[in-house]
């Protein structure tokens, strides 16, 4: 496949002689083949100026970062749930699937020449294999401090400068400025504090998201108090019994995920004496939120902020 | 023949009572729950509490509903386990049998991980079937393969570890794919106590009462079985339908103990064997101990684990239990006696070739295909791919590596296989029952959360000085009995136990680590370097040639203590050099390939089984057979599920447990 791009006339395709070494041997990988050639094409077309760049993308959030801002990745790991759970990118859908996150297919990421490949620590005993094969770009977007966001956006404007063709400008600045426009619009005294929570099916465990959390630092953005201030591990969140639960105090309870998973955890729930004597669930104060990645990106951010600026600022602040 | 390792009934090991043992329990337990329980609602104010917890304040609420539910589910839990083992030891005659050594308590985990991934409706009504059939036809595969009570207790507990091995690598493999659920079904396997209400309470509680009431009214039949089937039908007894009934029951309890809280090891093991070596001996005393004993237990280990955070929470009970009952199965190993009895399997091969060296050539024939194939033929984007010579930049950077740590690692698990199968005269031993590859990976564990950013080098210094401190602990349990075989698998059962609970823990508390620690358990190629290939061939080459050098022993040993000894042996240091070099050769193959596989159990039989029986031939057939194995699970689990791959470990454990209890079944 490299060597029908080679002779369409993209050097930068086969700089390597021997990737045109590995002959695919059936027909429909030569037709599948032909069928990628409109796609570059067409960026080119679009953008004259613009050199096609081959983007791989190993963790989430790169690729919706990079999707977000309309580079679209040739491929990502886990790309079917990637296109689940993000139906909006659906239409500029990555092309391959690279495998599993955690193994994400080498000889398919060489195959496919990249130019560039995004991915983060999560592939760290794999990075010098990585390097041989193109640049790698290594993001540093979660755990440990509570700049997540500013880190998210930082990478986000790297990107943007990294594809100046591509990658639309506009679409970062829109981005920027809803986030601008959340900061802190809510405030501690006059909103409760919130606890996001993801229930486990059995309804007896959940994972919390503490303030080094990804979800963390969106709340901890908008300008709302979380409500778990415990210590978590280094990418924020924690599992806990539902009855740690119980001894937080009037605060609003957003269930992450409004999947089955989390509609039978409800289910099971309902009847247990102990959730319901759990002051926010006593209040009326739990919500069902759609789910929130883990290690989301700007993209998360944005939407997740919008979500929690909805939902509080609909009502009437709390007297007092 | 039936065999007893328990010590008679003269010879009382703990010099207390049963009785004193469990007040000593209780009483302890009970200062601790009510010195937690003070910490949230003072003594005074708990009438107050218990009656008007509904309308109360939030601690009330947690004493009612947290607190006091999970005191009595330890108890109901711990009083089940202690009556489910005794009921198995005494049905099947074997000090070793419960819930977690015979597969139980895995197959119930398994069956319900399913449910949840598949079927979650199923966990709504028939949470408890669907616990109580998986739990049965576990039971009935190590059942089947170890034929019951015909065999010794280890042939039962080896079938077991087998069956467990095999469930864990399919439940690996339903994981891996929806990982998702990962966190939720590594909480729930360590075994947490934590509850919320009374529901769990209120379904266990109805059926521990019903398994009491069956096992008291099978107290006299159950009793005679001690005679033995014909003392028992001499007496009028058909024992024929009373054991079907007492192992249902056991197998039910333990099932809806996992289907309650999870996988608690060890309780069901240690509580019957402790309330004999406190003197009580009869059936119908230990029916009454051991739940109060195992009750009293698992209550104390609950609350202690309480006692201790890590971060927001604390040790799973389970996991605890397993970290105290692993070191004291290696502590009441002096006390059983006659624990020597050979296994039942049969070491001698079915046919014997006349030539071994040309079988020997022509797996080197097939090996050879195996290699090229799996260097030369892949998958990219569109399907197919052959490399051609001109290739052979791209194959030695993806595949080479890969490939010679598969083949390495694979002539490594061969090779230790035949030693301890032959050292130990037993068809069913092998690197992973030796405890050497969960010593290692004990190693790799410890790392994971003491330097959370590790390199290879240190990883591969952590494995082997585990696997070497491992061996050591092993070898320190062992010398005194010359190392006997028997010593040694248990050991190596108990080994594995605490590795796989501390695992399962880490992999649930999340982080970075967890993904290495699940690709790596789970046996994956995929980070291997050149270096790391390298440095497991060059072990591998130094093996194979050093492997002569025991040629001797090794045809010597299984013809049983005596005739060795008759030799001029000294079986002592032969096994012990046996062990030392089995340990070496396990830990760099498990470097490379982790801590699960069978190759080490199977590639020894399938050189076997085509007839070859000398040492020297038996060893390199075995290490051509491993080898061999090895790098077709790299190469198909590069392909089958491509650009997704399966580790290679994970699919020879998948092939291979199957196939290994479907040859033990056919042969016991």
């Amino acid at each position: 496949m490299p060597g029908d791009l080679c002779a369409k006339g993209s050097p930068d395709l086969c700089s390597r002689k021997d990737r045109a070494t590995v002959l695919p041997i059936t027909r429909r990988t030569l037709l599948r083949a032909a069928s990628l050639i409109p796609l570059v094409a067409g960026d080119v077309a679009a953008q004259p100026n613009a050199v096609p760049a081959r983007v791989v993308a190993l963790d989430w959030a790169s690729s919706e970062t990079l999707l977000s801002l309309g580079v679209a990745p040739i491929a990502i790991t886990e790309r079917d749930r990637f296109l689940s759970a993000n139906p909006a990118f659906a239409a500029r859908a990555p092309i391959h699937d690279l495998g599993a996150p955690w193994e994400p297919n080498l000889e398919l990421i060489d195959a496919l020449a990249p130019s560039i490949i995004y991915t983060s620590s999560y592939t760290k005993m794999v990075e010098p294999q990585l390097r041989r094969i193109s640049n790698v770009v290594v993001t540093d977007l979660h755990g440990g401090r509570r700049d997540q966001l500013a880190r998210c956006a930082g990478f986000a404007r790297t990107v943007v400068t990294a594809f100046p063709g591509l990658a639309d400008g506009s679409l970062l600045a829109a981005m920027e400025q809803t986030l601008a426009r959340n900061r802190a619009v809510l405030s501690a005294p006059r909103h409760p504090p919130v606890l996001c929570v993801y229930l486990h099916s059995n309804g007896r465990f959940a994972n919390v998201f503490g303030l080094n959390s990804f979800a963390g630092n969106v709340v901890a953005h908008v300008g709302l108090a979380n409500a778990w201030a415990a210590p978590t591990n280094s990418n924020g969140f924690d599992y806990v019994g539902i009855e740690k639960l119980a001894a937080i105090a009037s605060a609003r309870m957003l269930v992450l995920g409004d999947g089955a998973k989390t509609e039978r955890a409800l289910k099971t729930l309902k009847t247990s004496a102990l959730w319901n004597a759990i002051p926010a669930v006593k209040a009326g104060e739990v919500r069902l939120f759609p789910d929130v990645a883990m290690y989301g990106a700007l993209p998360t951010a944005v939407r997740f902020s919008q979500m929690l600026v909805d939902e509080f600022a609909r009502e009437k602040p709390d007297a007092g | 023949m039936p065999v007893n390792i328990l010590p008679t009934r003269n010879d009382r090991v703990l010099r207390v009572s049963p009785g004193l043992l469990v007040l000593s329990m209780a009483g302890l337990a009970l200062l601790f729950s009510v010195r937690l329980l003070t910490g949230l609602v003072p003594i005074a104010e708990w009438p107050d509490a218990i009656w008007a917890a509904d309308g109360g304040d939030v601690p009330s609420l947690l004493f009612v509903y947290s607190h006091l539910p999970r005191i009595a589910i330890s108890i109901l839990a711990g009083a089940a386990l202690g009556l489910a083992g005794t009921l198995l030891q005494q049905v099947l005659r074997n000090p070793l049998a419960e819930p977690t050594t015979l597969g139980i308590s895995t197959g119930a985990q398994l069956a319900l991980v399913i449910a949840l991934l598949w079927q979650p409706w199923l966990l709504d009504h028939g949470r408890e079937t669907v616990a109580i059939a998986g739990a049965l036809l576990a039971a009935a595969a190590v059942f089947a393969v170890a034929r019951s009570g015909q065999s010794s207790p280890l042939s039962l507990v080896m079938a077991g570890l087998v069956v467990n091995m095999t469930l864990g690598a399919i439940s690996g493999v339903a994981v891996l794919y929806n990982h998702e659920y990962l966190s939720e079904l590594f909480v729930w396997q360590s075994g947490r106590l934590e509850q919320s209400g009374w529901s769990q309470v209120l379904f266990l509680a109805p059926r521990l009462v019903c398994a009491f009431i069956v096992s008291l009214l099978l107290t006299r039949p159950l009793a005679l079985m001690e005679l033995g089937d014909e003392g028992a039908q001499s007496l009028g007894l058909r024992m024929a339908g009373f054991r079907p009934v007492a192992l249902l029951v056991a197998v039910a309890l333990s099932a809806s103990v996992v289907a309650a809280v999870g996988v608690i090891a060890f309780v069901g093991l240690a509580v019957p064997t402790l309330v004999s070596l406190a003197g009580a001996r009869r059936l119908k005393e230990r029916l009454l101990w051991a739940p109060a004993f195992g009750g009293s237990l698992l209550w104390l280990a609950d609350q202690l684990v309480q006692q201790v955070a890590i971060g927001n929470t604390t040790l799973p009970t389970g996991v605890a239990t397993a970290l105290l009952g692993a070191p004291l199965l290696l502590v009441l190993l002096p006390g059983l006696r006659n624990a020597a009895a050979p296994p039942a399997v049969s070491f001698a091969a079915a046919r014997r070739l006349d030539r071994p060296w040309l079988a020997v050539s022509m797996g080197l024939a097939v090996l050879g295909l195996a290699l090229l194939g799996a260097l030369a033929v892949g998958k990219t984007m569109g399907g197919w791919t052959v490399a051609g010579v001109d290739a052979a930049d791209f194959v030695a950077r993806w595949r080479g590596a890969r490939v010679l740590a598969a083949l390495s690692a694979g002539t490594l698990l061969g090779l230790a296989g035949t030693m301890i199968q032959r050292m130990t005269g037993n068809a069913l031993a092998s690197p992973e029952i030796l405890g050497i590859s969960s010593g290692a990976s004990l190693g790799a564990i410890a790392l994971t959360v003491v330097l959370p950013g590790f390199g290879l080098a240190s990883l591969t210094a952590a494995t082997t000085a585990s696997a070497g401190l491992s061996l050591i602990i092993m070898l320190a349990v062992s010398r005194t009995t010359e190392f006997s075989p028997q010593r040694l698998i248990l050991a190596g059962v108990a080994l594995g136990t605490i590795v796989a609970a501390l695992s399962e823990m880490l992999i649930a508390t999340g982080g970075s680590s967890r993904t290495f620690l699940l690709s790596w358990m789970s046996g994956s190629t995929y980070r291997v370097t050149w270096d790391t290939a390298i440095a497991a061939a060059c072990i591998a080459t130094v093996s194979l040639f050093a492997s002569p050098l025991f040629a001797r022993w090794l045809d010597v040993l299984p013809l049983g203590e005596s005739s060795a000894r008759s030799l001029g042996m000294n079986i002592g240091q032969a096994r012990g050099c046996i062990a030392v070099a089995c340990a070496l050769m396990t830990a760099g193959a498990t470097i490379v390939i982790g801590p699960l596989s069978f190759v080490g159990l199977v590639a020894p039989h399938l050189a076997r089984a085509v007839g070859i029986s000398r040492a020297l031939p038996h060893l390199v057939a075995a290490a051509i057979a491993g080898s061999t194995i090895m790098v077709l699970a790299d190469w198909l689990g590069r392909l089958l599920i491509f650009p997704w791959q399966i580790p290679a470990g994970l699919l020879a454990a998948l092939v291979g447990g199957p196939y290994f209890l479907v040859l033990m079944w056919r042969r016991a």
